[in-house]
């Protein structure tokens, strides 16, 4: 795959994914240790920020030969390894993190989102195998049409 | 469509003529069906040479320089490169689909996604054979067609 069919395919539809799964996240997690706390329209900016932290991180799994099953499984393992790394370390320096508990919820959080990005692409790739199969399909209707017509 | 068949005396002779207003898809299934009816491959099995159709062939493998060709119950080595094949047999639906297969359409199930952006090829005969990303593109146009 092109480094640029990649980025397009992967990383921005990772982007997207990601930035709604981490306003869930960021919701839901808010309302179990925060719940009275406010926040101004800066915060509208963290989402955003750790989506690409975690797109960008997408790129790890970019390779031009061919990797193999387990080559991309370990790749797509080191991947969520460095998401939960990058993010928990930048919440930690910026003093957001209010305990191991916190932190514990956050990677969690962390962990489930990557795997509904993984999820959502693998569904988009389903879709893209079911078309494909349906045209197969006609394809090969199409000949055995001409075997029946010869027999 | 009108449909004659003509017969004649000399086997090497024989030959597919269409008379199209327009090469449609339709027609081109014809053609890619009579090319691969009408041809026999030679291969080696243990000591001793076959002769098979190519219709009958699920894929080709390439394993270190020897080409490997499969069948429902039969494996034959060849003495032609995979690109040979994949150059000879594009228009008979037969499709490269990683660096070492080349298969054929008519023997392909299904496909189903794999991990990283991959597909897995579920071939008639139950095998699975990994569809590699740079070939997934080639191998939508062939089916689906478009550019």
């Amino acid at each position: 795959m092109e480094f640029k069919t990649f980025f397009i395919k992967k990383v921005l539809m990772g982007f997207f994914v990601s930035v709604t799964c981490i306003c869930a996240a960021m919701a839901l997690i808010g309302m179990v240790f925060e719940p009275n706390t406010r926040f101004g329209y800066e915060a509208y900016l963290s989402p955003l920020i750790f989506g690409a932290l975690a797109s960008l991180a997408t790129l790890l799994g970019y390779s031009k030969r061919e990797l193999s099953y387990r080559q991309a499984a370990i790749r797509n393992v080191i991947q969520c390894l460095f998401i939960e790394a990058v993010i928990l370390t930048v919440l930690f320096l910026s003093g957001l993190l209010a305990g191991p508990a916190m932190a514990l919820s956050l990677g969690v959080s962390i962990f489930v989102i990557f795997l509904t990005v993984n999820l959502v692409l693998w569904v988009n790739d389903r879709r893209t195998a079911k078309t494909f199969n349906d045209a197969l399909r006609r394809l090969q209707d199409g000949c055995a049409t001409q075997e029946d017509e010869k027999a | 469509m009108k449909v004659l068949i003509k017969r004649i005396n000399d086997k090497t002779d024989e030959c597919l003529i269409i008379e199209c207003v327009e090469v449609t898809p339709d027609i081109e299934s014809i053609r890619s069906y009579a090319l691969t009816k009408g041809t026999t491959l030679s291969g080696s099995s243990g000591e001793r040479i076959y002769s098979f159709n190519l219709s009958e062939v699920f894929y080709f493998e390439a394993v270190d320089e020897r080409v490997f060709a499969y069948t429902k119950n039969m494996t034959f080595e060849l003495k032609s490169r995979l690109y040979e094949i994949e150059n000879a047999y594009v228009d008979r639906h037969f499709i490269r689909c990683s660096k070492s297969f080349v298969i054929n359409l008519m023997k392909l199930e299904s496909i189903s996604p794999a991990l990283n952006g991959r597909f897995m090829a579920n071939m008639k005969n139950s095998e699975k054979i990994i569809i590699s990303r740079q070939y997934v593109p080639s191998l939508k146009r062939a089916v689906m067609g478009g550019n």
